[in-house]
């Protein structure tokens, strides 16, 4: 996934950032592997793929939330312990949370470098 | 809404029909030839389940009636404290739940 | 879910019998030497009779006290020669009231009323926890 223009939009060069990465990737389901090409100062037509990111960010939520529907519904039934759903319902809170706001960046990103100028 | 939604919906339902039944035990628990109440809440829950939270024709959750079986305050209490802690935690999962619903519709703050 | 409050409403009945009971029983001990009623008679140990409540939809709505009975009773006789109430042998009746039972009767009636008080506790919790969806 090249984001050159991520970069050039968010202001940074995320690579640099010190972020527990395989945390991310797992949390937000997004592949942010360092095998991607961060060539600060080249700049080529922004190469989003922004269906597949947003499908993406949808599928990350997905998994956690049928988690917790699976643990509400074994609560329900006395098979599953209250903590366990409390933490499986915060896991799906974060994971959202998390989602929508990488989400939001990502859109950020991308119209402001749609907005400028050649 | 989810099945899940619904089921959750349903079950707070349950519950409360449960608390008014033994309710009606504790102030009862003098009254001759009351007949004790009681509402199967795992029952309901394998029901809906079953349905996904749709239940054709539901009226509500089914109350018992328990002939025969005397009304003792010690046991009445103690379903009394379960059932309360089972309504608390019911209603927070659903609060929880709806948190997230919002969150994802971007209906939330 | 017939009431919102319903299971606030049944522990309030609850409460209000037990507590008719109380007083009934407070009556019995404080009478318990009562040799002539207004009656005609020595005082008859008094017991409420409960029933309970339903309402328009058939639904259990608490309880009530229908009526007071009082105890058939031939009373415990007395020699008591000098008393204005003594019969032409001497003998005097009295009230037919055990107050060890009284006693008893007393603490399972508080008991009664402690337990629709945590009834109607639990519902105060429950609703608070409501609002917070």
């Amino acid at each position: 996934m090249k984001i050159d223009g991520i970069n050039a939009g968010m202001g940074m060069d995320i690579s640099k950032l010190d972020l527990p990465m395989d945390g991310l990737d797992q949390a937000s389901g997004l592949d942010l592997s360092p095998g991607m090409s961060v060539a600060s100062g080249s700049f080529n037509a922004p190469d989003i793929d922004m269906e597949g990111l947003i499908k993406d960010a949808v599928k990350a939520v997905d998994a956690p939330q049928q988690e917790l529907t699976g643990k509400i519904n074994n609560f329900l039934q006395g098979k599953e312990e209250l903590h366990n759903v409390m933490i499986a319902a915060e896991q799906a809170r974060f994971s959202i949370n998390f989602t929508v706001k990488v989400r939001d960046k990502i859109i950020d990103a991308y119209n402001t470098v749609m907005k400028m100028q050649v | 809404m989810e099945a899940v939604d619904k089921i959750l919906s349903k079950a707070l339902d349950t519950i409360w029909a449960k608390h008014e039944a033994i309710a009606g035990n504790i102030a009862n628990s003098d009254t001759q030839g009351y007949v004790r109440q009681d509402v199967d809440f795992q029952g309901q829950i394998d029901d809906l389940l079953k349905n996904d939270g749709d239940i054709q024709n539901w009226t509500g959750p089914e109350i018992q009636q328990q002939p025969g079986v005397p009304i003792k305050l010690e046991n009445e209490t103690a379903e009394l404290s379960e059932n309360t802690v089972l309504y608390d935690s019911v209603a927070k999962i659903t609060a929880l739940r709806m948190q997230i619903l919002n969150t994802s519709l971007g209906t939330g703050s | 879910m017939s009431g919102f409050l319903k299971p606030m409403e049944i522990s309030v009945s609850g409460m209000q019998a037990q507590k008719e009971k109380m007083e009934i029983i407070a009556a019995n001990v404080a009478n318990s030497d009562t040799v002539m009623t207004k009656e005609g008679s020595f005082y008859k140990r008094q017991t409420p009779v409960f029933e309970s409540i339903v309402d328009d939809e058939g639904k259990n709505s608490g309880v009530q006290v229908k009526e007071i009975m009082q105890e058939a009773s031939n009373g415990v006789l007395k020699y008591e020669p000098n008393n204005p109430y003594a019969d032409q042998k001497g003998f005097v009746k009295y009230p037919e009231i055990n107050t060890v039972r009284e006693m008893t009767d007393l603490i399972s009636a508080q008991r009664a009323y402690e337990a629709n008080i945590a009834v109607a506790s639990s519902v105060k919790n429950m609703l608070s926890k409501t609002l917070d969806i």
